[in-house]
């Protein structure tokens, strides 16, 4: 290999050698979501305060309507079941909340897989990343914090309640 | 600098790129010209990492695209046909999160911003969010973007399109500027009489397979009877 090609390797392999680290990646990921969702949040006060409100006022106005039926379902068990401490309601609560809650995560389980899918598979930013020097699993890390991120906050307002 | 060793790419029963052999050398510009669907996008995507050969082998510099994707990766800056921006991230703040995922300091990225602020004029724009911009500006961001790291090798697909007179001028200027200081550009495109203007030498793909790699003066001695300009050329070569 002549002197030429050896010095121009070398530049090259110097150049590949500051590339960032794991940590370093995870950082200006994190970099990024913030820079993305304070302008979000900006926006949305700005720009959207009607569509917003309403959004906000009618999760609420659902949350509360989560929370009265949870406490109607509950006093159903109380007074057809038993109250705490009777033979089955324990029984009966256990029953309930391991079913409900299994279902929350299997529908979690699933919306994580498609949002995860389309992130990944159909989304112009993930076809965008793949040209810089991002390492593979930061991108798909990347993608399953944000698709379990949208697929449980709904379940969130589900288990609030 | 861009070496393409017979490479396969398939979708499904299709052939996209047919054993694709091609070098692109350091200080050169090569035009890839070929009809829709020939296989030039494909060869650009394998080349910046977004697809894999089935068969042979892609590099740039020293590094093999499939087993060393962020060397390559760092030795490339792409410019692809449809450019891609956060919509609710200024251009500066884009620029700045390109430099770092290509681990510049801050001074470093202050100077680079500041150097392709100047070469695309983004400055009036480069601090409003992107999603204001207009296809030019969002090209010319890009373009920026992909130049922040000072690449080796510049590959840009169908760069002309959507681009104002102005524009166009700056990024053909831009394009022979980069190839004299010796880097590479490698240029897929329509606009034959830009790529006939600029180019060092021009590739022609049909159905997936190279028909032609040379000079344009190459390609009129080989097709002498089809006129002087590269676009009759180009069609009696591909209809041919």
């Amino acid at each position: 290999m002549s002197d030429v090609a050896a010095a121009s390797l070398s530049e090259l392999a110097k150049a590949c050698e500051r590339l960032p680290s794991q940590d370093r990646e995870g950082q200006i990921f994190w970099k990024l979501r913030l820079r993305l969702g304070q302008a979000q949040l900006k926006f949305l006060f700005a720009e959207a305060r009607l569509r917003t409100g309403l959004v906000v006022g009618l999760s609420l106005l659902f949350w509360i309507g989560l929370f009265v039926l949870f406490h109607e379902g509950f006093e159903f068990v109380v007074s057809h079941v038993g109250s705490p401490g009777a033979t089955y309601h324990a029984q009966t609560i256990q029953f309930v909340f391991t079913l409900f809650f299994a279902s929350l995560q299997i529908m979690l389980i699933f919306s994580s897989g498609i949002i995860l899918y389309g992130g990944l598979y159909a989304s112009r930013e993930s076809a965008f990343l793949l040209t810089l020097p991002v390492r593979d699993e930061r991108l798909v890390f990347y993608r399953f914090q944000e698709a379990l991120f949208f697929s449980s906050w709904d379940s969130s307002c589900w288990r609030a309640p | 600098m861009i070496r393409f060793e017979h490479v396969t790419r398939t979708y499904g029963n299709r052939v996209a790129v047919d054993q694709l052999d091609l070098d692109v050398s350091r200080g050169e510009l090569l035009a890839l010209l070929g009809h829709n669907g020939a296989g030039k996008t494909t060869s650009l995507k394998m080349l910046v990492g977004l697809l894999q050969a089935h068969s042979g082998r892609v590099l740039v510099g020293p590094y093999d695209v499939a087993e060393n994707p962020r060397e390559a990766s760092r030795l490339v800056g792409y410019v692809p046909d449809q450019p891609y921006l956060y919509d609710k991230l200024s251009g500066r703040e884009f620029l700045q999160f390109v430099a770092d995922m290509y681990g510049m300091t801050s001074v470093e990225t202050r100077e680079a911003i500041d150097r392709e602020c100047e070469r695309f004029e983004l400055s009036d724009f480069l601090d409003r969010l992107s999603e204001s911009y207009s296809h030019g500006m969002r090209q010319r961001t890009v373009f920026a973007a992909a130049l922040i790291h000072q690449p080796e090798a510049l590959v840009v697909d169908e760069p002309m399109v959507g681009l104002d007179p102005h524009s166009i001028r700056l990024v053909k200027d831009l394009l022979r500027n980069y190839v004299s200081l010796g880097r590479t550009v490698l240029m897929s495109t329509h606009t034959l009489n830009i790529a006939e203007e600029i180019a060092d030498r021009v590739a022609v793909m049909k159905q997936g397979q190279l028909v032609f790699d040379g000079r344009v003066d190459q390609l009129r001695s080989q097709i002498p009877h089809a006129g002087e300009s590269l676009e009759s050329l180009y069609l009696a070569l591909t209809h041919g």
